[in-house]
């Protein structure tokens, strides 16, 4: 509902926001003096202009680029075979291998480098700082997973690219953790990565959703959505992909022996009174909690 | 002088001849790194034939500093094997005192005022045979004027740095930041996850003091308590003894508090008018070994938690009809949340190293967790306003070990395995009342379920292989048995009626669920890589599972007995390729097809509502197609470009079920996406850096394909601009800029369902500037605008939010 100053309400008629705010005073201020705004807009881009044209003809100062580091210089893998052997003799079986060649003409172009950055510096530091680690900060990751990057700005995420978390929690790229799904050498164990911090779901029950053991992505997109608890379908859809929804010819869906079209057509699967264990039931074998 | 005792027993004979090398070959032999062969040469005895000082690099004559003339040589040519981390030879050259105690075999190779008597001098000059440093293709060698700076060091006593000498680094970012909403606030919390209002704390801090040679303190994190965002951790740390290292972290997850959206109902919006948020984090110690030639061991102990409230998706009915009348414009659109209060303990142990050229790693984990949740739902029945409370603990004992050995068997050849055990078990119990709106007992649900024991012992035990036995060609082979075992039971009673009104109808039953999983999983991937700039890859993968569960519920008003045998047969296959065919430019390409098989066997099936016993069988089918192009147009412009297909069918076969279903297969739903991503990276100017990607994607859901009103394909398209760019305007002044931008069109604008899917636009924008003041302080202030407008919810979660962040770095020394 739409009260007076444009603000939604809840049921009881409460503004939901703060019509009076600084915020919604500024927003109502430029949207009066629209003209004044883009007088400023066009006052700001000329004085951004000026500040180029001056700065360019008088700074030799340079702005870093991601994987770029100050003072280093691409050393190539064998250099970080020297140390770090355990890792590089295990490549070759890791995902990322699949995009690694020799003979590039590009330096950094694949191989350790492509993601930690030019390693000359590295090398020569006594603490073997000056490189990049992308389990902490996942610009590199996002160099080539773009998509990724796009999901990880939905409006429902988890925490990466506020540093909350970090890409290596989930995923191993270097494969050889039995626990993360890396595709390399190990083999991921079902939805482990996931019950590193959702144990409330993942631990056992007496009546099982069945859908666990397909993993926990085949409902949850677990970079970002544009759904609430990151799921990937916001409706029915979602549940019925599964359960096969026969219809006997009058417009019913049967799911079982029981009619569900009056349900489907008010409520989601999972509504309040429905499954709403849908991680599972210690007490009621349709998941009704 | 040389000392006429140093001898190489391997080398007798080939010394001298290294020796009458013409000093000039000396010289173009000097840029060598040190790196590993100082370990190879240190490691064994030494005799080497007397050598004659006059070959050596004449000693620079000139007073040598360390920072200025030793230290740089040390970095480029001799720090990448001989720094603190794993020092070949266990010789360190990163602090004075380690570097006079030499190698693990010599004590002489720093003697300070003497120079000609330092082995050092010898492995930089080239004069011991197989030990020259830089080891070749380590390094270019040192030239005569590095070796004589060193010589000349050496002869003034070997002075170190004073750097080397315990110093403090600090750095503080103190910041404050005022952010107005207007809107709903609490959506703004949810999606851009900080609290409105004014804020301060520090956004980050660092701290380290070396305390001792070889040991050093360090501390970082930041802490802002408006948000309850702390970030706190320390480390002690001993060179080639161990460390300890704590920390600490917490952080707030907001959730919005409103339902669904209806809009043809009078009232069409819902909210709690609650603050919900969960706090979550964690507090952990560990302490860990690092002795030289032993193994890394590490033991720790860690608690996570998670405290608070949460919106869930259980939502309740709303409508101006009876919950039950035909017709009804009844939705589950009203909000719910959950109480949670989560704790787990955590007891850990790792060591790691190597036994006989085998490379072990170990892991033990001891989990005890704790859960209490309660979770409040309106259920509209028996009258408006009606709701259950859902009580539920668990509590449960984790442990899990996984141990990993690998070995390289040959040059081409290395193969490695695992073993992994955990066993759980635990104990929980269920609480359901139902109340009426006043919140006094009511007619419905009044559940308990209680003395529910939970047990799962897993075993997987994995073996691999990885060969390349020829050039350009690589092999890898794995294969992993996985044996899962869970049996679970408990008593419930699923009571119907009032308790202020007894009696109550009882449905009680003892409960059991068991599962028994077997599974093996196999792969293999292969890589040819010997064709220039190209990389060829197939990959094939493969599970079959075998599983057996009974669940039963033998009393009670409908009695249930499952017992079934599930055979899953997984298949997945995928081919592609990575080339560069110029020189700016790299492609690659690749499919995959997968498909999961599951064949249901029933011993015996006994359900009033003849599910799960339905299946006969199901299938999921998924094809995908993805290429990436990265085309650097220039050296200050790089692109790229990815596509991705995807589609994938769930089909079923089902038995007769009068009047549900005929029987039969049937095509449970189809679902297809494509995702289109470009970015470019731009530095026109060295001072200016642009980064920009643009992703598209739609996608498209469609069950129920006989045809119902109320439920539509879920299709929609969503597009996102993320950029950044930064301006240095002078030295001491940068301009800095980034944006966000998502939109999608999900919304379903189908008035006989329930329409959930959302169109909605956001946009993200910080535009601020940086100026340095002094060497030690920096300054900056950032403008943040944040705007979602979210039609589908009627707008009752738009917001709009101005912010203002200011932040002072201020770094010593």
């Amino acid at each position: 509902m739409q009260s007076d100053d444009g603000f939604a309400t809840d049921r009881r008629g409460r503004a939901s926001g703060a019509p009076n705010s600084v915020s919604a005073r500024i927003d109502q201020c430029l949207s009066r003096h629209f003209g004044l705004g883009v007088l400023l807009a066009l006052f700001l881009t000329l004085a951004g202009i000026a500040l180029l044209l001056q700065s360019c003809s008088s700074l030799e100062r340079t702005v870093m680029a991601p994987l770029e580091i100050p003072g280093a210089q691409y050393a190539g893998d064998r250099a970080c075979a020297d140390c770090h052997n355990e890792l590089t003799r295990k490549f070759p079986a890791n995902p990322h291998a699949r995009i690694h060649f020799t003979g590039g003409d590009l330096s950094g172009q694949t191989g350790c480098e492509a993601c930690h950055g030019p390693g000359s510096k590295h090398i020569a530091d006594a603490n073997h700082q000056f490189i990049l680690n992308p389990g902490k900060e996942p610009g590199a990751c996002f160099r080539c997973h773009l998509e990724v990057q796009a999901d990880f700005h939905l409006p429902h995420r988890h925490a990466v690219v506020e540093g909350r978390m970090n890409c290596a929690q989930c995923h191993d790229p270097h494969g050889g953790d039995m626990a993360k799904p890396s595709s390399g050498l190990a083999l991921a164990r079902h939805n482990e990565s996931c019950a590193q911090c959702h144990r409330e779901q993942t631990r056992p029950v007496v009546f099982e959703h069945e859908a666990m053991r397909e993993g926990c992505a085949i409902c949850h997109n677990p970079h970002g959505s544009i759904n609430r608890k990151m799921l990937t379908i916001a409706d029915s859809n979602l549940c019925l992909r599964c359960h096969a929804q026969n219809q006997n010819g009058r417009g019913n869906i049967y799911i079982g022996a029981v009619d569900h079209t009056t349900f489907l057509s008010r409520a989601t699967c999972w509504a309040a009174g429905c499954h709403t264990a849908v991680h599972g039931s210690n007490a009621d074998v349709r998941l009704l909690y | 002088m040389y000392s006429d005792e140093w001898h190489h027993p391997g080398s007798a004979g080939i010394l001298p001849a290294r020796i009458s090398r013409a000093p000039g070959r000396c010289a173009i032999r000097m840029h060598i790194a040190f790196a590993s062969l100082i370990l190879i040469v240190l490691s064994k005895p030494c005799h080497a034939q007397p050598i004659d000082p006059t070959r050596l690099s004449p000693v620079a004559t000139r007073q040598v500093d360390f920072d200025r003339d030793i230290q740089p040589i040390l970095e480029a040519s001799c720090l990448r094997c001989h720094g603190p981390e794993k020092p070949k030879s266990r010789f360190r050259l990163d602090i004075r005192e380690n570097a006079l105690k030499g190698g693990a075999n010599n004590k002489d190779d720093i003697v300070p005022g003497d120079s000609a008597h330092s082995r050092l001098i010898y492995y930089v000059s080239g004069l011991a045979p197989d030990m020259e440093m830089p080891p070749p293709g380590k390094g270019k060698p040192l030239t005569g004027t590095q070796i004589g700076l060193l010589r000349g060091w050496i002869d003034q006593g070997a002075p170190w740095s004073d750097l080397e000498r315990p110093q403090l680094d600090v750095t503080l970012s103190p910041m404050a930041r005022w952010t107005s909403v207007s809107g709903d606030r609490r959506k703004f919390r949810e999606i851009e996850g900080i609290k409105e209002g004014t804020a301060g704390g520090l956004e980050r801090f660092a701290w380290r003091e070396p305390s001792a040679p070889g040991a050093w303190f360090s501390g970082e994190g930041h802490a802002i308590p408006r948000d309850d965002d702390y970030q706190i951790k320390a480390a002690l740390t001993k060179a080639d003894l161990g460390f300890a290292r704590a920390g600490f972290e917490t952080w707030r997850k907001y959730y919005d508090d409103t339902g669904g959206f209806a809009p043809l109902l009078p009232t069409n919006t819902f909210n709690l008018n609650q603050d919900l948020a969960l706090r979550m984090g964690r507090a952990w110690l560990d302490l860990g070994l690092t002795l030289p030639d032993k193994p890394l061991v590490t033991a720790g102990y860690e608690y996570q938690f998670k405290t608070g409230t949460e919106a869930t998706l259980q939502w309740g009915p709303v409508g101006t009809t009876p919950l039950f009348a035909s017709p009804s414009d009844n939705k589950n659109i009203f909000p719910a949340s959950k109480q949670i209060d989560e704790g787990t303990h955590i007891v850990k142990f790792d060591a790691a190293g190597e036994i006989y050229g085998w490379r072990y790693e170990d892991s033990a984990h001891v989990e005890f967790y704790k859960l209490s949740t309660t979770r409040q739902d309106l259920v509209g029945f028996p009258a408006a306003g009606t709701f259950t409370r859902v009580s539920e603990h668990d509590q449960h004992t984790q442990g899990a070990n996984t141990i990993s050995l690998g070995k390289p068997l040959a040059e081409w050849l290395s193969v490695s395995g695992a073993y992994y055990y955990s066993q759980l078990e635990g104990d929980a119990s269920l609480k359901q009342n139902t109340y009426d709106a006043s919140g006094a007992n009511s007619f419905g649900n009044q559940w308990f379920a209680d003395e529910i024991s939970t047990r799962r012992v897993s075993h997987a035990l994995s073996v691999s292989s990885l060969a390349g036995p020829w050039d350009g060609l690589t092999l890898s082979l794995a294969a992993q048995g996985e044996w899962t075992r869970q049996d679970t039971m408990g008593f419930s009673n699923l009571q119907l009626g009032n308790p202020d009104r007894p009696p109550l109808l009882p449905d009680a039953s003892v409960n059991t669920g068991n599962l028994d999983s077997a599974i093996a999983r196999e792969s293999a991937s292969l890589r040819y890589t010997t064709i220039p700039r190209t990389a060829l890859f197939a990959e094939a993968r493969s599970l079959q599972e075998s599983l057996s569960r009974f669940e039963s519920r033998p009393d009670g008003v409908a009695p249930f007995t499952y017992d079934a045998d599930e055979s899953i047969h997984s298949e997945e296959y995928r081919a592609g390729f990575h080339v560069s065919p110029a020189q700016r430019v790299t492609f690659g390409a690749d499919a995959t097809h997968s498909d999961r098989h599951t064949d249901y066997t029933r011993l015996n099936d006994s359900s009033t509502f003849s599910y799960p016993g339905f299946f006969n069988w199901r299938d999921i089918a998924e094809n995908q197609a993805q290429a990436r192009l990265s085309y650097r147009l220039a050296t200050w412009a790089r692109t790229s470009f990815t596509v991705r297909w995807q589609k994938t069918d769930f089909d079923h076969a089902t038995r007769e079920n009068d009047p549900g279903s005929p029987g039969g297969a049937i095509e449970g739903g189809d679902y297809e996406s494509r995702v289109f991503s470009f970015n470019a990276v731009l530095t026109p100017l060295r001072r200016f850096y642009f980064s920009g990607t643009f992703s598209y994607s739609d996608s498209r859901v469609l069950t129920a394909q006989y045809g119902v009103d109320f439920l539509h394909p879920y299709q929609g398209h969503l597009y996102s601009v993320l950029s950044t760019a930064a301006y240095a305007v002078t030295d001491l002044t940068d301009l800095h800029c980034t944006y966000a931008f998502s939109e999608s069109d999900y919304g379903e604008h189908n008035p006989a369902g329930l329409p959930l899917g959302i169109d909605y636009t956001r946009h993200a924008l910080r535009a601020g500037i940086s100026h340095r003041l002094t060497k030690a302080l920096s300054t900056s202030l950032t403008y943040g605008f944040a705007q979602y407008r979210e039609p589908t919810s009627g707008h009752a979660t738009d917001y709009t939010a101005h912010s203002i962040f200011g932040l002072i770095t201020i770094s010593w020394p």
